[in-house]
């Protein structure tokens, strides 16, 4: 069942370096909202914040019915909330097939273990192809989807992606996130999309934020944004 | 060739011994990325341990592992969250703290046996077996039996069970477990635990071999490392192999040449080995120097 996000006045940062000012934005269930915003924006802090590994220095974080704001990393996934991060950070000398094992190691439903692995093969074909291969010899294409599929092994509510297509063809970004639609639309999940890939992000996404030093600048429908000149000169060098 | 023959058992059957020792300092070494120098005094406690439980409780030494084990998983685990989790992200403090704890806990036995060096009789220990012309002392083959068994058993508990491949994932990347929902500070806590226990097994099963004294901890580190390094940092076939490899050198080095000369021998390997292949015979290189990837 997929769940929202609400986030109130979130500051966050590295130790004194603030990176995060006053964000404040609401993911409603069931959509896919994109952040997007140029290098070093704060894209990423703003997911790693939400998993729980940068810690908030204030603000509140609300998902669904709780309150995240001091949850341990380790214990989101179990709440059904999950981060794929850039690089998808896969355990490299393990196969394909034992790190969607481990992507279930938080599992809250009880329904067989290997029927639930080959649903979510039967997402990502090319994975049950290779699942007996070290994830590490994997393509820039399969290692994210690998990711994205380990993620997926949790039963999340909510699904959080780090520039999932960064260092893939265009062909293969296009690939990768027409999954994460489908994605969406097959196990009811909230997808919160970071990609510099503005015109891809948009294009797949219901609600979108741009978020520029740190500040959320803009928000609305993805479409409208898609059609906003000013966001096409700045961020998709049309 | 009855002579080659006891060499090659004897070389087999300190292996044995040096294989136990090591396989703890790896475990721990595999996962946490620290490299315990109180490896050897865990092994000490272990000894005395069985001592204890032989001249107090008048058991047999090799029923105390029921006692001696648990209480040094449970020793482990206190000295990991209370001295070395506050040091997480100071690698090179971990490693100088447990240095500390070496001098501690040689000093604490010190104190209060006095020096005095203590043994421990077994009834079934000191059975000589024959076969052809080779003798195994039943002490021994234990031993021999104990790293065998424990190696499989490690080997199928990280290939085959979900703590076993959380484990894995740990040692792999630690920010991804962690967001897999792993509990990576449980993971440290549980993985010294367990490479203490294995130390205290081979204390006890050590302890109707060798005469007890506080320093004698510094005996197995020097073998353990030689093993360590040689077979793999971290990889779970590294200590066994090696501790094999390094058993054998001894044994026909001892009747070739000088027993004397067994630690120059062993570390001429050692060199050898890490000139050639840095990561250990069974190893991942690069692993010696840090996690497989930037650790947070």
């Amino acid at each position: 069942m997929s769940i929202g996000l609400a986030i109130e006045n979130l500051h966050a940062g590295y130790g004194p370096a603030t990176v995060l000012e006053d964000v404040s934005l609401t993911v409603n269930a069931g959509d896919i909202v994109a952040i997007v915003g140029a290098n070093g924006a704060g894209k990423s802090t703003l997911l790693n914040t939400i998993a729980g590994l940068v810690p908030a220095s204030s603000g509140r974080m609300r998902f669904g019915d709780t309150d995240i704001a001091a949850t341990r990393a380790d214990a989101l996934p179990r709440k059904g909330l999950v981060l794929v991060p850039e690089g998808g950070r896969l355990f490299p000398f393990m196969t394909v097939r034992e790190n969607l094992e481990v992507g279930g190691f938080s599992r809250r439903k009880s329904a067989d273990f290997s029927t639930w692995l080959d649903e979510v093969m039967d997402l990502f074909p090319i994975l049950r192809e290779r699942q007996g291969q070290l994830a590490g010899s994997l393509s820039g294409g399969e290692r994210q989807m690998c990711a994205i599929a380990r993620a997926v092994m949790s039963q999340p509510d909510l699904i959080m992606l780090d520039e999932p297509s960064v260092g893939l063809s265009p062909k293969l970004a296009h690939e990768v996130l027409g999954l994460v639609q489908t994605l969406r639309d097959t196990k009811d999940v909230t997808v919160i999309l970071v990609e510099q890939n503005v015109g891809e992000a948009l294009a797949v996404s219901d609600q979108a934020h741009v978020l520029d030093h740190g500040r959320i600048v803009r928000s609305g429908p993805a479409a409208e944004l898609a059609d906003d000149p000013a966001i096409q000169k700045a961020y998709m060098g049309l | 060739m009855a002579a080659f023959l006891n060499i090659v058992t004897v070389g087999l059957l300190l292996g044995g011994i040096y294989g136990l020792v090591s396989m703890g300092l790896n475990v721990i070494f595999g996962v946490i990325r620290i490299v315990n120098f109180a490896q050897g005094e865990l092994v000490m406690l272990g000894m005395y341990g069985a001592y204890m439980s032989w001249a107090l409780l008048g058991m047999d030494p090799y029923l105390s592992v029921l006692i001696v084990v648990p209480g040094l998983f449970v020793l482990g685990m206190i000295l990991q969250r209370f001295v070395l989790q506050p040091l997480q992200n100071e690698p090179f403090m971990q490693i100088f703290a447990t240095f500390g704890l070496l001098m501690f806990f040689q000093n604490l036995v010190l104190g209060i046996t006095g020096g005095t060096g203590y043994s421990v009789r077994s009834d079934i220990a000191s059975e000589v077996i024959r076969i052809g012309p080779v003798n195994l002392t039943l002490s021994r083959l234990i031993v021999l039996a104990t790293v065998i068994v424990v190696a499989l058993g490690m080997n199928w508990f990280v290939k085959y069970t979900m703590p076993g491949k959380a484990v894995r994932a740990v040692t792999q990347d630690r920010r991804a477990a962690r967001l897999m929902g792993i509990n990576v500070e449980w993971v440290f806590m549980l993985t010294f635990g367990a490479g203490a226990a294995l130390a205290g097994m081979a204390g006890v099963l050590l302890s109707p071999i060798y005469t007890l004294s506080p320093q004698i901890g510094s005996n197995f580190i020097l073998a353990a490392f030689a093993v360590v390094v040689l077979g793999g940092l971290g990889s779970v076939w590294g200590a066994f192999i090696g501790g094999f490899v390094i058993g054998l050198v001894e044994a026909f080095s001892g009747y070739y040449f000088d027993p004397a000369l067994k630690h120059a021998i062993w570390f001429l390997i050692f060199i050898a080995v890490l000139l050639v292949r840095p990561g250990g015979l069974f190893g991942i290189a690069g692993a010696e120097e840090m996690g497989l990837r930037e650790q947070d």
